[in-house]
C-alpha cells in the first residue's frame, strides 16, 4: 500500500519536469482537439501518434499516447453537445441529452457538466487502475499456458460478442485477427507460416502498420464515403459547472464510474458501450427517466462518467495481462511492447514502477482536460469548422509515411493499404475492427500458450478443462458461444423445453 | 434490368467459409517437424488449423441461419440507389481511394522525390474533392491557390519533420 503510494509520488514529481509537462499537456490538448473532429477516432488518434513518437524515451511516448487517449475521449463530448456529433463513438451517449441541452440554450452548462463527469470518471478510473493492477497482477501470476490461452480466447469473443451487432461477424473478424497474426515466424521452431516464401512476409505483418490501416486508411474512406454537412455551432455562455450539480448526482457518478472501468476491463468492449452502459444503468435507477433524451443533466453526467473512467479500466487488463480493454488500449499495448515494456503478470515484479507512470500520467490528462475543458473552449471549436475533406488527406499522407517510418520498408505502407480497403469493405457489411485488431494483439499469446500447454500436457487437451479456472474461462467461452448464436440457442430451448414436457407434463402444462 | 438479389450475410458465410476451408487445408499440409521429433501436437499448423475451422464454423452459420439482416443487389443501378439513401457517396469514396491508393501502392518509392510527390496528391485530392456534391468539385482560382498552399506546406513539414527530426530515409 505504502510502496505504492511510493512509487506513485515519485513518479508524479517525476514528470513535473518542463519538457514531461508540455508533453502531457500538449497531447490532453491534441487528443482534445481530435475528439472534437468528427471522423477522428481516439485509436487513429493514438495510432499515429505511436508512430511520430518512436524515437522518444518509452516514459515520454506513454506519456504522450496516454494523454492523448484521455483527452481524445473526452474532446468528442464537446461536438456531440454542439453539433449532434458524436466526435468519438464513446460520446454517442451524450448527444441525447447534450445536444437537448443546448437547443434549450443550456450548451454552456451541458459542457460544464460533460467535463466534471469526465474528470471525475477518469480520477475515479485512476484510483481503480492503482488498486487493481497490482492485485490483477498477482492473481495472474498464479496463471500458466492453460489459463492464458483461454484469457486470450475469451478476450476475442467477449469483444466480438459486444461490439458487434452480429456476434458472429464479430467472432469472424477476431479469429481472422488472430489467423493474421499467426502468419510469418512462429515463436517456438521459427517455422514460417503462411508466407509462400516471400521474405516480407517470412517476418510476419507488424503491428503498427496493420493498425494505422485498420484505424486510419479505413476511416479515410469511411469519411470521404459519407455526405458532409457543415456544422453549426449553438451559441453557448459560461461552461463552469454548478457545484450543486455535482452533489445532486453523486450516485450517478459512482454508479457510472464503477460501470465504466468495468466495461473497460472487459477485454475489448471500448468506452462507446461503457457509455451507453452506464446511461441506461441511470435511466433504469433515476427519479426523473422521462427526462432522459429531452436534456437531462443526470443523463448527460452518466455517460461522460462512464466513458472516461472506461479509459484508465481498459488500461489495467493491458497492464496487468497484456489483454487490452479497448481498441485504443490494443494499440497503447503495442507502442508498450515497441518501446520495450513487457506487459503482463511479470510486470509487477519487474517494473512496478511503470504501473504508477501510468496512474501520474492518467492524472497529468485529468488536470489537462480541467483546464482546458474549462477555459479553452472556444478556440477548441474552432477546429470543427476545419472541413474533413482537407483533414483526411493530411492524414492519410501521416499514416503512409507513419508506417513506412517504423522500419524504413515499403511492405508496411503496402500492408497499411491493403488492410485499411479489408477493414473498410469488413465494416460496411457489419464486421467491426475492434475484435480483429484484438485479435492481432492477442494471437501471438494464443499460440503461445495453446502449444505451451499441449506440451506441458504431453499431448493432452485435458489439463485445458480440468485445471478449476480453465474450467471456469473453457466454460465462459462455450457459454458465450452457445448463448449468442441464435440457431444453437433456439435449439436448446426446444430441447429443454421437449425435456420438461416428458419428465414433467403437467408442470409444464400449469 | 436483369438483377439478382444475393443475402449478403450468405454470400459473406461463403467467401468466410472458402478462406476458412484455404486456412485448413494450408495448416494440413504444413510441415510438421517431425524430423525435429516434436511433439506432433506443437507441430506449426495447429493453431492456423484450429482457427480455419473456426472460421468454417461461423461461416456456416452466417449461411444457414433463417433470419437474413442486410441484402445487397449487385447490380449498378440499384447500388448507387441504396447507397444515395443511406447517405453513401460512391463517386467521393471512388476518387478517393484512386488517389490514395496510387500515391501510396503505385508511385511512392519509385524514384519520384517523395516531397514533390506529397505536395502533388495533396493538391489533386484537396482539388477535386470537398465539401459539395459534385465529384469532381468545381475548381476556381480561389480553391487551387488555397489547395496548393496548404499541399505545399504540409508535404514541407512532413518532410522535415520525418527526415530531419525522426531521421527517417524517406521513400
Amino acid at each position: 500500500m505504502f510502496d505504492g503510494l511510493f512509487m506513485f509520488g515519485t513518479a508524479v514529481v517525476g514528470y513535473l519536469t518542463p519538457v514531461s509537462l508540455a508533453l502531457a499537456f500538449g497531447a490532453t490538448l491534441l487528443g482534445l482537439l481530435a475528439g472534437c473532429m468528427p471522423g477522428l477516432s481516439a485509436t487513429l488518434v493514438i495510432t499515429l501518434l505511436t508512430t511520430l513518437t518512436l524515437k522518444m524515451q518509452p516514459n515520454q511516448a506513454i506519456l504522450v499516447l496516454v494523454c492523448a487517449y484521455n483527452g481524445a475521449i473526452y474532446g468528442g463530448s464537446r461536438t456531440a453537445i454542439l453539433l449532434n456529433i458524436p466526435g468519438t463513438a464513446a460520446n454517442a451517449a451524450a448527444c441525447l441529452d447534450g445536444y437537448a441541452l443546448a437547443r434549450q440554450g443550456q450548451a454552456g452548462r451541458a459542457m460544464g457538466i460533460a467535463t466534471t463527469g469526465s474528470v471525475v470518471g477518469t480520477l475515479f478510473g485512476l484510483i481503480c487502475l492503482a488498486l487493481f493492477t497490482p492485485m490483477l497482477g498477482e492473481i495472474a501470476l498464479s496463471f500458466g499456458a492453460f489459463e492464458f490461452f483461454w484469457l486470450a480466447l475469451l478476450g476475442v469473443v467477449t469483444s466480438g460478442n459486444i461490439v458487434a451487432v452480429d456476434p458472429v461477424k464479430g467472432w469472424l473478424a477476431g479469429f481472422l485477427g488472430l489467423f493474421v497474426a499467426g502468419i510469418g515466424q512462429e515463436g517456438m521452431y521459427a517455422y514460417e507460416r503462411f508466407s509462400f516464401g516471400n521474405a516480407d512476409l517470412a517476418g510476419g505483418f507488424q503491428l503498427i502498420p496493420v493498425l494505422v490501416g485498420a484505424f486510419g486508411f479505413s476511416e479515410v474512406l469511411t469519411v470521404m464515403s459519407e455526405r458532409f454537412a457543415r456544422p453549426k455551432i449553438i451559441e453557448f455562455g459560461s461552461a463552469l459547472p454548478r457545484i450543486r450539480d455535482v452533489f445532486q448526482y453523486w450516485r450517478t457518478i459512482i454508479r457510472s464510474g464503477v460501470i465504466g472501468v468495468w466495461v473497460g476491463i472487459l477485454p475489448g468492449v471500448g468506452e462507446d458501450m461503457a457509455a451507453w452502459s452506464s446511461y441506461a444503468a441511470a435511466k433504469r435507477l433515476s427519479k426523473e427517466p422521462e427526462k432522459y433524451g429531452k436534456g437531462s443533466i443526470e443523463g448527460l453526467m452518466a455517460a461522460e462518467t462512464g466513458d472516461n473512467a472506461s479509459v484508465p479500466g481498459g488500461i489495467i487488463p493491458a497492464l496487468a495481462l497484456a489483454i487490452p480493454g479497448s481498441a485504443p488500449c490494443a494499440v497503447l499495448l503495442a507502442a508498450m511492447i515497441i518501446h520495450g515494456v513487457q506487459a503482463g503478470p511479470m510486470l509487477m515484479v519487474e517494473q512496478p514502477q511503470f504501473v504508477y507512470d501510468v496512474v501520474a500520467m492518467v492524472l497529468f490528462s485529468t488536470i489537462g482536460i480541467l483546464f482546458f475543458g474549462l477555459f479553452f473552449i472556444k478556440p477548441l471549436l474552432k477546429i470543427t469548422q476545419v472541413p474533413r475533406s482537407i483533414m483526411m488527406p493530411i492524414i492519410f499522407v501521416l499514416c503512409v509515411i507513419g508506417s513506412y517510418s517504423l522500419s524504413s520498408r515499403l511492405f508496411d505502407v503496402y500492408t497499411m493499404l491493403g488492410f485499411g480497403v479489408l477493414v473498410f469493405i469488413m465494416r460496411q457489411y457489419g464486421y467491426p475492427a475492434a475484435p480483429f485488431v484484438l485479435g492481432l494483439v492477442l494471437g501471438d499469446i494464443l499460440d503461445k500458450n495453446l502449444r505451451r500447454g499441449l506440451v506441458l500436457g504431453d499431448g493432452d487437451i485435458l489439463p485445458f478443462f480440468t485445471r478449476p479456472l480453465s474450467a471456469i474461462l473453457a466454460l465462459l467461452v462455450l457459454w458465450t458461444f452457445i448463448t449468442n448464436v441464435k440457431t444453437i440457442n433456439d435449439a436448446m430451448v426446444r430441447g429443454r423445453n421437449a425435456l420438461l414436457a416428458k419428465v414433467w407434463p403437467k408442470a409444464r402444462a400449469s | 434490368m436483369d438483377t439478382t438479389r444475393f443475402s449478403a450475410d450468405r454470400v459473406g458465410g461463403l467467401i468466410w467459409f472458402v478462406f476458412g476451408a484455404a486456412v485448413v487445408y494450408g495448416s494440413w499440409t504444413m510441415d510438421r517437424l517431425e524430423n525435429l521429433n516434436i511433439p506432433p501436437a506443437t507441430a506449426p499448423g495447429v493453431v492456423p488449423g484450429l482457427l480455419g475451422l473456426g472460421i468454417m464454423a461461423f461461416a456456416l452459420v452466417l449461411m444457414l441461419r433463417r433470419e437474413r439482416t442486410v441484402t445487397v443487389d449487385f447490380s449498378g443501378e440499384a447500388a448507387e440507389q441504396t447507397a444515395d439513401e443511406g447517405g453513401f457517396h460512391w463517386k467521393r469514396l471512388s476518387l478517393s481511394a484512386l488517389l490514395c491508393l496510387t500515391y501510396g501502392a503505385v508511385l511512392l518509392g519509385r524514384g519520384v522525390n517523395y516531397s514533390a510527390l506529397t505536395a502533388t496528391f495533396l493538391f489533386l485530392h484537396l482539388l477535386l474533392l470537398d465539401e459539395s456534391e459534385d465529384v469532381p468539385a468545381r475548381i476556381t482560382l480561389r480553391r487551387a491557390i488555397i489547395a496548393g498552399t496548404i499541399a505545399l506546406a504540409v508535404a514541407t513539414v512532413v518532410t522535415l519533420v520525418f527526415q530531419y527530426i525522426f531521421l527517417v530515409r524517406l521513400p
